[in-house]
């Protein structure tokens, strides 16, 4: 759980902060909640080929840096934050990628 | 185009002001106890609620954050403990196992609550706190200045009123403030100003920064007591200029003293709330002491007119109306006879300025006038003497103070053409205030004589604390 460790399997800080950035880009600007954006990154990882998996990607499971990593994207001023209700009345934070520029006028698509 | 620049300027001001406050007032929040809406993070049916409420104890132990961010770390992990455990239960996982399971995800308390510190306390944000500090203490400066002000009106009011009820009482009190021209009372209030706004200032720049840098108060204290004691240290010892007294110039020397109170003492507390009714309060309170400082100064001046004094309109043609100014303790007139045609010189005049009080004396005869230099050449020392004089804001004959046998300043004469002049600078005397200036010189027989009469004058201390402290008596 060192930041500058990436080897041995423990995840790297900066990796984390990579993936979890990539996952909330895929989100398109949707909100998510910590758990929602971490089985996002664990179905891609398990999509993903089984060599393509590095050293230092975390065990499935392992949610250590999860929230370090998004407070960390947060206070660089890469992710929103916010508070949100869902139907039950429970307020959960959730996160989405800032944009500097409004939003896409609807019907052009992303690259 | 003055109108249109004065409206930008306080325009500019205003919103300066408007700006700093507000976020101050974005970090006191962040200071405060927290989203209000977030709710209790771990509901005490819950399942596991004893184990994550000790997991997230041990886990803030390490956050050292703002309330506020305290509040929603506590609130997000509890709301992803409470779903992961949900979740694992769903998978088939016995409770007790459910909650090991999901704890031992997060890792190890401690070290989740630092890289959570970390991850908050980013350089960015140390950044912003900073700047935010120091847009905050500009704000707070102002605001504490005038604050300063109405405080130091209010005590000055206090003080009248406290006197005026002992002097009815019958009790004779010693009268400090008689010919200074008000410098004692503005010297109290120039610096109770000074201590007001940089206590608020700092203050200001603690809590702001605190807030932006995500930091707890205490530890960005440590910076700005160094910087605030520095920055207004100087400013109250050095760098404003104004009327001094002892007691003034004492206050203003604690600058750095307060500044650093006010950057520790009690800086976890949050600041005082500026409500609407203390902004409508603090404006009627100032119309109504404004009303009161009118209506005093309208009775003190109609209550009688100040007795008038015997001026000589033309003291050269009339000997029995020539006041005596005791100008023979500054030393006898020089012999018609040793002087040049257009002596004595035709009394001089004086100018202040931002270099001091400037004297020229220049010969008076209907000729073209020799150099001054020349005309003087039996003459040694020529010099311009400043005396102590009696008090010329009050009734009486006025002239040199004769309790001083010497002059407490000297200056040579400089000669230029038909003129002599000497630069001084009362205002930069501790106790100059009624003065009077007199050319004198070595005569031909080896004794000092007077030149002319001179002329007297009035002038108050105008400096720094510092040149009050090191100026000569």
């Amino acid at each position: 759980m060192n930041r500058s460790d990436g080897s041995g399997g423990v995840p790297s800080f900066a990796n984390e902060r990579k993936r979890l950035l990539a996952a909330v880009e895929d989100l398109d600007g949707a909100n998510a909640t910590g758990p929602a954006i971490f089985l996002w990154m664990l179905e891609r990882s398990t999509e993903a080929e089984p060599g393509e998996s590095a050293a230092s990607d975390p065990k499935p499971g392992d949610q250590s840096l999860l929230y370090p990593a998004l407070h960390s994207l947060e206070a660089s001023g890469r992710v929103q934050a916010t508070w949100q209700s869902d139907a039950k009345g429970i307020r959960h934070r959730t996160y989405r990628r800032r944009r500097l520029l409004p939003r896409p006028l609807v019907g052009t698509q992303r690259s | 185009m003055t109108a249109l620049l004065s409206v930008v300027i306080l325009g500019g001001g205003v919103a300066f002001l408007i700006a700093s406050v507000a976020l101050v007032r974005r970090s006191e929040r962040r200071l405060g106890t927290g989203p209000d809406e977030s709710g209790p993070p771990v509901a005490p049916g819950q399942t596991g609620a004893a184990e994550i409420s000790a997991y997230l104890d041990l886990m803030t132990a390490k956050l050292r954050l703002p309330a506020a961010d305290v509040a929603e770390v506590r609130a997000e992990l509890a709301d992803h403990l409470r779903d992961s455990i949900a979740s694992l239960e769903a998978e088939g996982f016995e409770t007790e196992r459910a909650i090991r399971e999901a704890l031992g995800r997060l890792g190890p308390p401690a070290e989740l609550g630092r890289q959570l510190r970390v991850a908050h306390q980013s350089t960015r944000r140390l950044l912003a706190g900073a700047g935010g500090g120091v847009f905050a203490a500009g704000g707070g400066f102002v605001l504490g200045y005038l604050g300063g002000i109405a405080l130091g009106l209010l005590g000055f009011l206090a003080v009248s009123a406290v006197v005026a009820l002992l002097a009815a009482a019958g009790v004779h009190l010693p009268n400090i403030i008689a010919n200074d021209g008000g410098t004692k009372i503005n010297s109290l209030l120039y610096a109770t100003t000074i201590l007001v706004a940089a206590a608020v200032a700092t203050r200001y720049a603690v809590r702001t920064s605190a807030g932006l840098s995500r930091r707890a108060p205490r530890t960005v204290a440590l910076f700005w007591a160094v910087a605030g004691a520095l920055v207004f240290g100087w400013l109250a010892i050095f760098g404003m200029r104004g009327p001094q007294s002892w007691l003034g110039v004492a206050l203003e020397l604690c600058v750095p003293a307060v500044v650093i109170a006010a950057a520790f003492v009690r800086v976890e507390r949050p600041m005082p709330h500026v409500g609407r009714w203390a902004i409508i309060g603090s404006a009627i309170s100032l119309v109504v002491l404004s009303l009161g400082f009118f209506a005093f100064s309208v009775s003190s001046t109609s209550g009688g007119a100040l007795p008038s004094l015997d001026v000589c309109s033309e003291p050269d043609q009339s000997t029995s109306c020539q006041p005596d100014f005791h100008l023979e303790t500054v030393a006898p007139m020089a012999p018609a006879a040793w002087l040049p045609e257009g002596f004595p010189l035709n009394g001089g005049s004086y100018s202040f300025g931002a270099s001091g009080a400037s004297f020229d004396d220049q010969v008076s005869s209907g000729q073209p006038s020799p150099p001054i230099a020349q005309a003087l050449s039996n003459w040694t020392d020529v010099r311009f003497e400043a005396w102590h004089a009696l008090p010329m804001n009050e009734p009486g004959p006025g002239g040199i103070d004769t309790r001083y046998s010497a002059p407490f300043a000297v200056q040579p004469a400089v000669s230029s053409g038909s003129h002599l002049t000497a630069v001084f600078h009362f205002e930069r005397l501790r106790d100059a205030s009624s003065w009077w200036v007199v050319p004198t010189a070595v005569g031909p027989d080896g004794h000092r004589y007077r030149l002319d009469d001179g002329q007297g004058g009035i002038s108050y201390f105008n400096g720094s604390a510092w040149d009050w402290l090191t100026a000569p008596q």
